[in-house]
């Protein structure tokens, strides 16, 4: 049992990846050392172009890291896809804009081969989960921006992953859309119980959802500081209205100031 | 009014409803148009100009009442050439287009050569094609074929050369290249083979027409003005005309019509 909970959640061992250009080399990411327990909830915060993006695109095998080690559940990000360990949401809500709300959702699971009828079962619950089950015959354009998100964390849970990779997913909603999804994120990861990692750019959003936070620097895009959310979950509303959250915002907040102190 | 993802679209279905053409839009034209026949009309008979050199649109419009169902015929032997055409060029053009899509210089030698051929006038070509198909109507389908082919596939290979955060997302899910094709590559593509179709479907008439000039089939718009005009039949020629235009302004109508069907989720087809 001990054994087995090492390998899960994720793992990045000295990590670097350095993009080549016409430009000049850009060193996205150094010696970045990150472990997400299973079931945890880590959020990376940066300033924008720090490589936070070029991270979770390693975790979901978008990305060839140049240097170091990564693993999901103890698989190389490879494998750990084609084995669906890991669902992706992505910064735009990335909606096929061709196909219904219940065949953007169901299209995981045509790839995997699941018949027709039960792939459609599947993408009504996860569309229930969301509460969107009333839009499935809608086609994204009919949807405002933050019920397109929806869609698309229902799509990246259809197949049931154990690993959920959000990447600013929340970045483009106004705030008041946004701090309603971050509920709704908090309440549907207590139901399922996912591992996730999640980039942000608001210090607000990484402290309500998050057990843990890692502040990156930039260029080159490394970790500075690891900070431990003790807020109790379930997190709601008046998780927001209390002293300790707002303690843990200042102190992410100076974390952010001192790591592009760093960068400068 | 909406803007591209960000608005509320609360209540969906209410979106639809108050779309009215404006007045001018039908209105203007047809005015200029009837002010036009009047002074052709005019300008016939004051001037007593002959039958012969320019008859007036009343008597096209006779004659094309009397001669409707021929003249239909006619127009449906034309379309179909031109229809076959299309279905062969546009065939031929995207699956290339598909097939060397990602082979960088296949691609890029077929691009440049299909511009070289656009600017071609492809209907010289006309007597090549009853060489190898004889004068019939295959070489008319054959010669619109040519014709509509480059065309199809500049604007194929554009359509598939396109990228978006699609493919991030089609690797992530570890899509097949079946569905890969079938779930974003082709309907990514479909834009561009409509707007295509657009500039290929009505040129596909004119080369049917003038290369019906030439021979093939008997029972069509082009041999018929064609032959009528050298026994100086001036009135049945025009009021082939007057079909050939109409055939024209359907064709282009149908293709609007799918266009808007099939790329109904497009953003640029929702505006007013």
């Amino acid at each position: 049992m001990a054994g087995e909970s090492e390998t899960l959640g994720l793992h990045a061992a000295k990590l670097g990846k350095r993009f080549s250009s016409k430009g000049g080399d850009v060193q996205a990411l150094e010696e970045v050392d990150l472990e997400v327990k299973q079931g945890g909830f880590m959020s990376i915060i940066g300033p924008s172009g720090c490589g936070k993006s070029t991270l979770l695109r390693a975790f979901s095998d978008l990305v060839e890291p140049s240097t170091g080690e990564i693993s999901v559940n103890g698989k190389m990000p490879a494998e750990a896809r084609a084995a669906r360990e890991f669902g992706v949401v992505f910064q735009s809500p990335n909606l096929l804009p061709w196909r219904t709300v219940l065949r953007n959702v169901t299209l995981p699971l045509q790839v995997m081969g699941v018949d027709r009828p039960t792939r459609n079962q599947t993408a009504l619950e996860m569309l229930e989960l969301v509460g969107l089950g009333s839009f499935a015959r809608h086609h994204p354009w009919q949807l405002s921006g933050g019920m397109q998100q929806r869609v698309a964390i229902a799509r990246a849970l259809s197949t049931n992953p154990s690993v959920l990779l959000m990447d600013e997913p929340f970045g483009a909603l106004d705030e008041i859309t946004r701090d309603r999804l971050n509920l709704e994120l908090m309440r549907i990861w207590g139901q399922l119980s996912a591992t996730i990692l999640f980039i942000t750019h608001s210090i607000t959003e990484a402290v309500f959802l998050s057990s843990q936070i890692a502040v990156m620097s930039s260029r080159p895009g490394r970790i500075t500081e690891l900070i431990d959310v003790n807020l109790p979950y379930p997190r709601n509303t008046e998780t927001r209205d209390m002293p300790e959250f707002y303690e843990l915002v200042i102190e992410v907040r100076r974390a952010l100031v001192e790591a592009s102190a760093v960068a400068s | 009014m909406t803007t591209e993802g960000v608005t509320l679209a609360e209540e969906p279905d209410s979106k639809d409803s108050g779309k009215r053409l404006p007045i001018g839009v039908v209105l203007t034209p047809t005015i200029f148009f009837a002010a036009f026949l009047a002074i052709w009309e005019l300008a016939v008979r004051l001037g007593d100009v002959q039958v012969l050199m320019l008859p007036a649109p009343s008597v096209i419009w006779s004659r094309f009442i009397k001669d409707f169902g021929l003249l239909v015929e006619l127009a449906v032997n034309t379309g179909t050439e031109a229809g076959k055409g299309v279905l062969i060029g546009s065939f031929i053009a995207i699956g290339l287009a598909g097939l060397v899509h990602g082979i960088g210089w296949l691609n890029q030698g077929l691009l440049s050569y299909s511009s070289t051929v656009k600017a071609l006038p492809v209907v010289a070509l006309y007597p090549v094609m009853t060489i190898f198909f004889g004068v019939t109507s295959k070489a008319v389908v054959a010669m619109v074929a040519v014709g509509v082919a480059p065309i199809m596939f500049t604007f194929a290979s554009r359509g598939f050369s396109g990228t978006s955060e699609h493919d991030d997302l089609m690797r992530s899910i570890s899509a097949n290249w079946r569905i890969r094709m079938t779930a974003l590559v082709l309907p990514r593509a479909l834009p561009y083979v409509m707007a295509g179709l657009r500039t290929a479907v009505p040129l596909s008439i004119i080369i049917s027409i003038i290369s019906e000039y030439f021979g093939g089939s008997v029972s069509t718009l082009g041999a018929y003005i064609r032959r009528e005009s050298t026994m100086l039949h001036t009135v049945q020629v025009w009021s082939a005309i007057v079909m050939a235009c109409l055939l024209g302004v359907l064709v282009f109508v149908a293709v609007s019509l799918l266009d808007r069907y099939f790329l109904r989720w497009h953003s640029s087809r929702r505006e007013t």
